[in-house]
């Protein structure tokens, strides 16, 4: 998070959001989207904007006058179970996927993460020892798709305001 | 004297003018033009960046064929003005058209059936980015790690001076990270004040928000986020 300024305020008196987090049980990935698998855990999804404040002289504060973003950078990253080359060769061959992660705790309460063309950047395996799970650490770069977008977020809740 | 130790508040407030509240509806019955009938009133108000959502509605019943209205709102801090939106006589809720935009004053009396033309709008646009709003909206977190950073000039003359003489007050913003527990209420926040475009759909108590990155940076889409450390605020904007 990027601020521009610190601003005087007053103790606030809160009000907590009665809402739980997502928890086990929850989630559903899809890779590709539309087919569900079993095999994943640690999934990360990050976007950085690389913004940066810009200052401006200026008579009245010291803040910042307004950030600019500089390129956009939004990768994946999960753990699969490593039972099958096809996904080994699918990151070989540079074999881009979709990828979404829909996290569901009523109907009405869902986050769904969606990267419609993930490319794996790096595809780790090893084996630890005798006896160990073998699993793959794979993370992914998100590239746009036809529409222009590399990633796509669905929120549905009861929370009101007006964009 | 509170303690030093894990304890905190977080709380965001969406940079952008509030919606006018609307007193109830006066008529009288001599000194318009207006017939009788059931109309229903919203107002928004608007700066130089946009127009806010629509206040609460008002209805009043008038009667003949000379009544005026009269309309009452509370002022809102950084509004413009206001544009005041009705329905035509026996007309539903959420029909009211535009038929009048006013300065700063706080009551306006509606004589004429006019045209209104041109409905409210259902998003709020009247953004004040960069002006302090407090939280609306308060969330648990897990740690926080927001720095003030003030980029101070210390002053170190190269002649006649070995050591720093004093100091000049530099640039200062914010910058840092918080991790918070996934709460959907509280993510869609965050994803709003973002370099992405965002959609609303759904009808109370349910909304779909649709958050999709764009290659352009959208402006006046920002929040307030207050921090409290051991009972002392800070109001980051």
């Amino acid at each position: 998070m990027m601020g521009r300024d610190e601003a005087v305020a007053s103790l606030p008196v809160p009000t907590w959001p009665v809402s739980t987090p997502f928890g086990a049980g929850m989630y559903s990935v899809e890779i590709p989207t539309g087919t569900p698998v079993l095999d994943t855990d640690t999934f990360e999804f990050t976007v950085e904007d690389n913004a940066e404040a810009q200052f401006r002289l200026k008579s009245t504060g010291r803040g910042a006058q307004f950030f600019n973003y500089g390129e956009r950078n939004s990768t994946m990253s999960l753990e699969r179970d490593f039972d099958s080359r096809a996904d080994f060769d699918a990151y070989k061959s540079i074999t881009a996927q979709s990828v979404t992660l829909t996290a569901t705790r009523t109907v009405n309460n869902v986050v769904s993460i969606l990267s419609p063309v993930a490319i794996k950047d790096t595809y780790e395996i090893a084996n630890s020892g005798q006896g160990d799970l073998v699993r793959a650490s794979i993370s992914y770069q998100n590239v746009i798709d036809g529409t222009g977008k590399s990633w796509q977020i669905v929120v549905k809740t009861q929370e009101e305001f007006f964009p | 004297m509170p303690g030093i130790g894990a304890a905190g508040i977080a709380g965001l407030g969406i940079e952008q003018l509030t919606p006018p509240v609307q007193a109830a509806l006066a008529t009288a019955t001599t000194g318009g033009t207006i017939t009788a009938g059931t109309y229903r009133y919203v107002l928004t108000a608007i700066n130089a960046v946009g127009e806010t959502n629509a206040s609460n509605e008002q209805t009043i019943v008038t009667t003949g064929s000379t009544s005026t209205v009269t309309v009452t709102w509370t002022a809102v801090t950084g509004a413009t003005g206001y544009k005041l939106y009705k329905t035509a006589a026996g007309g539903a809720s959420g029909t009211e058209l535009l038929y009048r935009t006013v300065g700063l004053v706080t009551t306006d009396i509606d004589t004429t059936p006019g045209s209104p033309a041109g409905a409210f709008p259902q998003s709020n646009t009247a953004a004040t980015p960069g002006v302090y709003a407090a939280p609306t909206k308060f969330f648990p977190f897990n740690s926080e790690s927001l720095a003030s950073t003030q980029e101070t000039v210390f002053r170190r003359p190269i002649r006649q001076s070995a050591d720093i003489i004093g100091a000049v007050p530099g640039f200062f913003h914010v910058e840092g990270d918080v991790e918070m527990e996934a709460l959907e209420d509280v993510l869609v926040y965050f994803l709003y004040a973002s370099r992405t475009l965002f959609v609303k759909t759904g009808t109370a108590p349910n909304f779909t928000y649709t958050i999709t990155p764009t290659a352009a940076g959208i402006p006046n889409k920002t929040l307030s986020l207050t921090m409290v450390r051991n009972n002392i605020v800070f109001g980051f904007t």
